[in-house]
């Protein structure tokens, strides 16, 4: 099966995400993982989900749980387990990022959104986001070849690896964003800016279904920031 | 054809925001519709920023640097509009617009971004694919296609726009020549109808294609006239590429004036013997 | 046995239709060779078969007699210096100096180093040391990779488009350079559209077409061939002036008088404006 929703859904449940992770009650927290893990099983790209959630996702989350219960003093916050409440908020975020991550990919992420017609200003706001998530991608992928083709020894090891991201921000930021500066200006000359009603050849607009979906996220979020 | 130029420059010089020289200094020139300019000059002289200006993005993205003397464009407009204005940047990858799946796409978002009904940007892919020869191509993913490949799909976006000013910087780099051709056969298929200009270091191409030529060295204007004259006029064109056949003549026949036509082809063979076997 | 071996390549992207196939060739280590072809030929993805970034699917490489491959990329880099096709890719450090030391100290050595001391001053870079490598000229990003590739000191080189974007100045500085790995003994395989700079620059010529080894052969017997210019016109390619007259002329009958030689000049000089 192929789980497909439109970027507005998509959306709507990261902003659910964020109101469950800081405002939810334990419960609800574990409600809506238990949810989306159900929902993983049936993604296509699955097994990069769990592996990048086993190398990654539980590791932190067990470092989270030990740094807060074990190592840290407590906290006057009337939680019974500090460690297990941030954990819990790491990972709703973490599991519906990846959620999202592994349901669309950016530029079918980008015609949902173009096919939603909104103002021109948002129209480039938004792809220029995605050139900035997408220049991360590539940039931090050709600098890890670049800098093996330079003699540096990748290391299997999962905090090798984390230290080898670290010197790896600085230029990939600085360069992501550099060269959205250029990009910028070349979907300017592109017309992203263009007054004119804007035309399409493909399409992807949101079904009734997606359409329910979001008004229920939203709707849904609200309450729960409302009633927390 | 009108008197008035599409494009004048006065005088025209640039200092960008926090840089301690200009970025070219007194450049005038004017063109007309139909009329190709080409603009040579080593690497860091000005010739990326002036075309900037030209398309209008000094005075959008980079408002805070200081202008000085005139440009007038049709209607004193102050920037062209992106319907009318295409711009093949020098690095191709730069142009992609990162949110298209295949190169047909590609190729239409520009289209759809300006409003054109579907129908003719359907028109406008077909044109744009057979004139650049994508057909095996066109459902590829943008990304993965190799350099070269990237920048003839860099090409037909903006050459599908049917733009009135087309504005090249280094068109030709990690081309073959047969997409060269391809090149100058689209390029000459517009030039009627447009205003190109062609920032390039391939004098042959400069030869070819245009009607002026400018030489900025330093960001300073060292030459403005027709490309024939360019090596003719008494200015230093050393730090110029040598256009191919005035390499060949020197390479090939040395001294020929003085020497015999049998002595010349012993130059040859020794030319050849110490570049080749060496 | 040779330092680079292809045996049989063949290799797709994934689902796509073949990019490769079966190419056999070999490269001693002091060769200087220069591998054309038209867009999308597959050179680009021979480089990156022979350091290792992809497997081939079909048939066998060998670089110093190690089979190339990510786990066995330090031991390829040690052997190969790299200058990939898109400078944007490849540089990320924060200032030219940091760059060209990167692959230096990966490799155990240090600013002192001679190498670097030598590489800069090759390709006169003194002054720019301490600059962002994104304030440079796409010209000077594309001699800075070159210039770190060098920096490493390996034995033989691999510049994929090591002429593209960059005018006289930056020409004359690689020129420089590949003549002192020249003197160094040193070999390079040079990827490029440029026939002339190639010709000028190597002893062998590759030519690529869809995939297929078309010409593998020395360039000085390529260029004496009757029918070189025609081999390479019909992959897609053509050959550059200078050759092309000295062809000529030596066809020419020795009496044949310097005036018919100089309108043969004006001829190509005009053809050539026609069709570059
Ligand atoms: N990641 C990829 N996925 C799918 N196909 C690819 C990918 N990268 C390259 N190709 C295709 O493989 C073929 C060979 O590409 P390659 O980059 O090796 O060409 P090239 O000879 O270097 O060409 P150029 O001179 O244009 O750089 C091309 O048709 C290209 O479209
Ligand atoms: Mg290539």
């Amino acid at each position: 099966m192929k789980i497909k929703f439109h970027p507005i859904v998509l959306i709507a449940l990261l902003i659910f995400a964020f109101i469950t992770a800081l405002a939810g009650e334990i419960i609800h927290q574990l409600l809506f993982i238990a949810l989306l893990l159900f929902v993983s099983v049936f993604l296509k790209k699955r097994k990069a989900f769990w592996k990048k959630m086993a190398t990654f996702g539980i590791p932190l989350t067990v470092v989270l749980i030990i740094l807060n219960d074990v190592i840290l003093p407590p906290l006057a916050t009337g939680h019974p387990s500090q460690g297990i409440h941030y954990a819990l908020r790491f990972l709703v975020l973490l599991i519906c990022l990846l959620t999202i991550v592994h349901t669309t990919t950016p530029t079918e992420f980008a015609l949902g959104l173009r096919s939603l017609r909104l103002p021109p200003r948002f129209n480039h706001i938004f792809l220029l986001s995605f050139e900035v998530f997408d220049s991360f991608r590539t940039i931090t992928r050709n600098v890890t070849i670049a800098q093996q083709l330079r003699g540096f020894r990748i290391r299997r090891n999962i905090f090798n690896r984390a230290k080898n991201l670290f010197p790896l921000f600085f230029p990939v930021v600085f360069s992501a964003l550099s060269m959205s500066l250029d990009r910028g200006i070349a979907l300017d000359l592109k017309g992203i800016n263009s007054p004119s009603a804007k035309t399409y050849l493909a399409e992807w607009k949101p079904t009734i279904l997606d359409k329910l979906t979001t008004v229920f996220l939203i709707v849904c979020s609200f309450l729960f920031f409302l009633f927390r | 054809m009108t008197a008035h130029p599409n494009l004048l420059l006065e005088h025209f010089s640039y200092t960008y925001p926090f840089a301690d020289r200009p970025a070219f200094t007194d450049v005038s020139f004017e063109l007309l519709s139909g009329e190709t300019l080409g603009i040579v000059g080593p690497s860091t002289s000005g010739k990326t920023s002036l075309l900037y200006a030209i398309a209008g993005i000094l005075q959008k993205h980079f408002p805070a640097g200081i202008m000085s003397g005139n440009i007038l464009r049709e209607a004193a407009k102050p920037f062209i509009s992106p319907a009318e204005i295409g711009f093949v940047f020098q690095d191709q990858y730069m142009q992609l617009s990162g949110a298209t799946e295949t190169v047909e796409a590609e190729i239409a978002f520009s289209l759809e971004q300006l409003g054109t009904p579907p129908n003719i940007i359907r028109e406008r892919i077909v044109e744009q694919v057979s004139q650049f020869h994508l057909e095996h191509l066109a459902r590829r993913h943008p990304q993965t296609l190799s350099g070269g490949e990237t920048r003839m799909l860099a090409l037909a976006c903006e050459m599908a726009k049917h733009p009135r000013c087309l504005l090249l910087d280094q068109p030709t780099e990690s081309l073959h020549p047969e997409g060269i051709n391809l090149l100058i056969n689209a390029l000459n298929r517009i030039k009627q109808s447009a205003m190109l200009i062609v920032v390039e270091h391939r004098l042959e191409l400069i030869n070819a294609l245009c009607d002026k030529v400018l030489f900025l060295l330093n960001g300073n204007q060292q030459f403005y006239g027709h490309p024939s004259e360019l090596f003719s006029s008494d200015i230093d064109t050393h730090s110029l590429d040598i256009p191919s056949w005035i390499d060949a003549q020197r390479k090939l026949l040395g001294h020929v004036e003085t020497l015999s036509y049998r002595k010349s082809l012993r130059t040859l063979q020794q030319w050849h013997s110490s570049n080749l076997q060496t | 046995m040779a330092f680079v071996e292809f045996t049989n390549v063949g290799f797709s992207y994934s689902h796509n239709s073949p990019v490769l196939h079966s190419i056999s060739f070999s490269i001693e280590r002091t060769e200087h060779v220069m591998l054309a072809g038209t867009i999308g030929a597959g050179k680009s993805t021979a480089l990156k078969l022979a350091v290792g970034l992809f497997a081939p699917d079909k048939g066998s490489i060998r670089v110093d007699g190690i089979s190339p491959s990510i786990p066995s990329l330090y031991e390829i880099v040690k052997r190969i210096g790299v200058a990939l096709q898109n400078p944007s890719d490849q540089i990320f450090c924060s200032t030219v100096r940091e760059e060209m030391l990167y692959g230096l100290r990966n490799l155990g050595a240090n600013e002192t180093s001679d190498t670097f001391q030598r590489t800069v001053a090759l390709f006169g870079f003194s002054r720019l040391l301490d600059k962002h490598p994104y304030d440079l000229h796409p010209a000077q990003r594309r001699l800075l990779t070159i210039a770190s590739a060098i920096a490493m000191n390996t034995p033989f080189y691999i510049f994929d488009e090591p002429t593209s974007g960059i005018s006289k100045p930056e020409r004359e500085s690689i020129v420089g350079a590949l003549h002192q790995l020249r003197i160094a003994g040193k070999g390079y395989m040079l990827i490029t559209h440029d026939l002339a700079f190639g010709m000028e620059h190597c002893d062998r010529i590759l030519v690529f077409n869809k995939g297929i080894l078309a010409v593998d052969e020395s360039l000085p017997d390529f260029l004496q061939r009757e029918n070189a210019q025609g081999i390479l016109k019909k992959n897609g390619l053509q050959m550059p002036i200078v050759p092309r007259m000295s062809a000529q002329l030596a066809q020419n009958t020795i009496t044949a008088q310097y005036p018919d030689f100089i309108s043969q000049l004006r001829q190509q000089q005009t053809s050539s404006k026609q069709a570059p």
